[in-house]
């Protein structure tokens, strides 16, 4: 009983040691990205903004802000969960995003965005994106891509509970421009 | 079976429940929010059928609950309000189901933490208050039943805290009714506390408030999708960890504390071994981060600091992806959220007195194997650990061991991969929040799974927060016999 009250008194003391220095680290710095200087903004399931310059997630089409899809009867805005979700993301992993330019320099096909490939921590964003069921593959995307979503949809994730309009017939039917390469 | 005395119980818990939602209302009107009449609304309907139950059921002549009744009473008061807590966010703009709105309150209820809600840094305010109300009686509610009614229904081996509550407690407090309002002033003076603290280090007063119900009552509910990591503050996170310990704690404790005996916290094995493995999970994960994943060694203390203390005590809040430090802290975090704080406490999980019992029971075991002719008496907190208790824990271990494995093929069975099937069982049955893996990881939420996912889980959180036996035991046949 001495002994475990010993390792008690010695454990707390090294928690108490851990609160301090954790508690004095750092007070809120309010620059999102200070790890490496960059600011990225989610603009929506499948772009950012790097340093103000658009990035397209490679491999991938999300449903779009304001878009709707159903599930068991009722409407749920998967276009702005797609973007909450890829930012939550971004945020817990404090901005630690590489990403590599997909196909030649990067330049997409149609529109003006660049396609990449990114990832934060090593965790590719359009995987983590495809296997919660927010976004589904486009033609030609990574084979590990198209796992991806069929584990989604064989689980029923997300769009893949109930209906959905493919994003690009979306944006179609509300005249939004065509720039998924 | 006379459930009429059960049913005009659920009545009043419900009419308490529904003027609960004048709160809420309250603040969404002051911010202008246009969802203060869905609380209005919800509160109406609450407090009617609250009122219709108990007037229709009350019995003439009150007596006490039988066991049979007690049982009924403890399972059907906590669907019940689960059911009618839901009406909130059913009722609001929030685009969710009524699974979705089942599976929000009873989270809250049970303190578990896991949400369906996207959005939440611009959600209404009332809404983000009603979660945090939820979660905060919920914790006062569990240890009130814990300290009250868990002990004489012998569930997991508690009868070892009836000795104590009859021993010792009450000569200091001799009434249960006086034990309650004390662990309510002592719940209310933490939550306070806290609440000032974090307004302090930078919250704002509607966010500290929250957050301090939340922390206190081991729920983990944020005002932000990405939880505590939205504020990226060392400090805030400091006081969080603090105040999710002393949710941790056996709440009685810090009654015997206020009346005399300080020490008692620091004496009680059940803290020191909570101690213990916060520390040695802390050191051992800070040791990873800084030579696996190269982070600073400060840095690495104050995530895995942070995030064993919210994993261990069944909080859930979350300030990184710790879904990706690698395998180690993983697997780590993952057998940690079986563990659970103190008994008495808000946090769920098996509970560190279990482990203890356990421990001490297999201590004996080797030691009679060593000595076939000695006498080995195993004992908790210097008292010798019956038989019956011995068995009562390892029964509650087998059914948590059980239920686990049911709930996992249960979720298997609506097509999702294993980890998030296994993860998303631990975390619903210990009442923790987050699970692993990309679907229901710390940087996802709940709300992509199918809706029959939702309905297992909920009913997971529930077995879990009600120790298992006491839900289960309605299931027995022999329970509605006689």
């Amino acid at each position: 009983m001495v002994m475990s009250r010993r390792l008690a008194f010695l454990a707390s003391i090294f928690i108490c040691f851990m609160v301090t220095i954790a508690s004095v680290q750092g007070s809120p710095s309010g620059q999102k990205w200070a790890g490496k200087n960059q600011h990225v903004m989610v603009i929506d399931g499948d772009t950012l903004k790097v340093d103000g310059e658009p990035i397209h997630l490679y491999g991938i089409d999300c449903p779009e802000i304001g878009q709707t899809c159903s599930q068991s009867g009722h409407e749920w805005p998967c276009g702005m969960s797609a973007m909450l979700h890829l930012d939550k993301i971004l945020t817990l992993n404090r901005g630690q995003i590489d990403c590599s330019p997909w196909g030649g320099d990067g330049t997409a096909a149609k529109g003006s965005e660049r396609s990449f490939v990114c990832s934060t921590n090593h965790e590719d964003l359009a995987d983590d994106l495809l296997r919660g069921g927010y976004c589904l593959t486009i033609p030609g995307a990574f084979p590990g891509y198209l796992e991806a979503e069929r584990e989604a949809r064989q689980g029923h994730l997300g769009i893949w509970g109930g209906d959905f309009l493919a994003p690009s017939e979306w944006r179609q039917q509300n005249q939004r421009p065509e720039a998924k390469p | 079976m006379n459930i009429g005395p059960v049913l005009a119980i659920v009545g009043i818990l419900l009419t308490a429940l529904g003027v609960s939602m004048i709160v809420p209302a309250t603040v969404d009107f002051i911010y202008h929010d246009i969802d203060w009449h869905v609380f209005i609304i919800s509160a109406a309907v609450t407090v009617f059928v609250g009122v219709g139950l108990f007037f229709s059921f009350r019995p003439e002549n009150p007596t006490s609950l039988t066991l049979r009744q007690t049982f009924i009473l403890t399972s059907t008061s906590w669907v019940g309000l689960a059911t009618f807590a839901a009406l909130p966010f059913a009722f609001s703009r929030l685009p969710v189901s009524f699974t979705d709105a089942f599976f929000e309150a009873m989270s809250g209820l049970t303190t578990t933490g896991s949400t369906v809600l996207v959005g939440l840094d611009s959600a209404p305010v009332g809404i983000l208050l009603w979660r945090a109300i939820l979660q905060w009686v919920g914790g006062i509610g569990i240890v009130v039943m814990a300290v009250t009614v868990l002990p004489y229904l012998r569930i997991g081996g508690m009868q070892l805290f009836r000795t104590e509550s009859s021993d010792r407690t009450e000569k200091v407090l001799p009434r249960i009714s006086q034990i309650t309002g004390g662990i309510l002033a002592v719940y209310s003076i933490l939550t306070g506390a806290c609440a000032i603290l974090l307004m302090l280090a930078g919250m704002s007063t509607f966010e500290a408030i929250v957050h301090s119900m939340t922390a206190l009552s081991t729920g983990g509910f944020s005002t932000a999708d990405a939880s505590v990591g939205r504020f990226d503050s060392a400090t805030i996170e400091g006081i969080l960890i603090v105040f999710m310990l002393a949710g941790g704690v056996t709440f009685t404790l810090y009654l015997r504390a206020l009346h005399g005996d300080p020490g008692i916290l620091w004496r009680n094995s059940q803290v020191q071994w909570l101690i213990g493995l916060v520390a040695i999970s802390t050191c051992a994960i800070s040791v990873w981060l800084v030579f696996v994943k190269h982070m600073a060694l400060s840095t690495a203390m104050r995530l895995a600091l942070f995030h064993v203390v919210s994993i261990i005590t069944t909080t859930g809040f979350t300030s990184a992806d710790y879904g990706q430090w690698g395998s180690f802290p993983i697997t780590a975090l993952y057998f940690l959220t079986f563990v659970g704080a103190c008994t008495g406490s808000t946090s769920g999980g098996l509970k560190v007195f279990r482990l203890q019992v356990l421990y001490e029971l297999a201590l004996a075991q080797v030691r009679r194997t060593l000595h076939p002719h000695g006498v080995f008496q195993p004992t908790y907190e210097n008292r010798p650990i019956t038989e019956a208790v011995g068995l009562s824990v390892m029964g509650f271990f087998f059914l948590y061991g059980l239920s686990f494995a049911v709930l996992s093929l249960s979720l298997s069975l609506c097509g999702l991969d294993l980890v998030t099937c296994i993860s998303a069982a631990a975390t619903a049955i210990a009442n923790v929040g987050p699970g692993l893996g990309d679907v229901v990881g710390p940087s996802s939420t709940f709300a992509t799974l199918p809706d029959l996912a939702k309905l297992v889980m909920a009913a997971g959180m529930l077995l879990g927060r009600l120790e298992l036996v006491t839900l289960l035991i309605l299931f027995h046949p022999r329970f509605w016999q006689g």
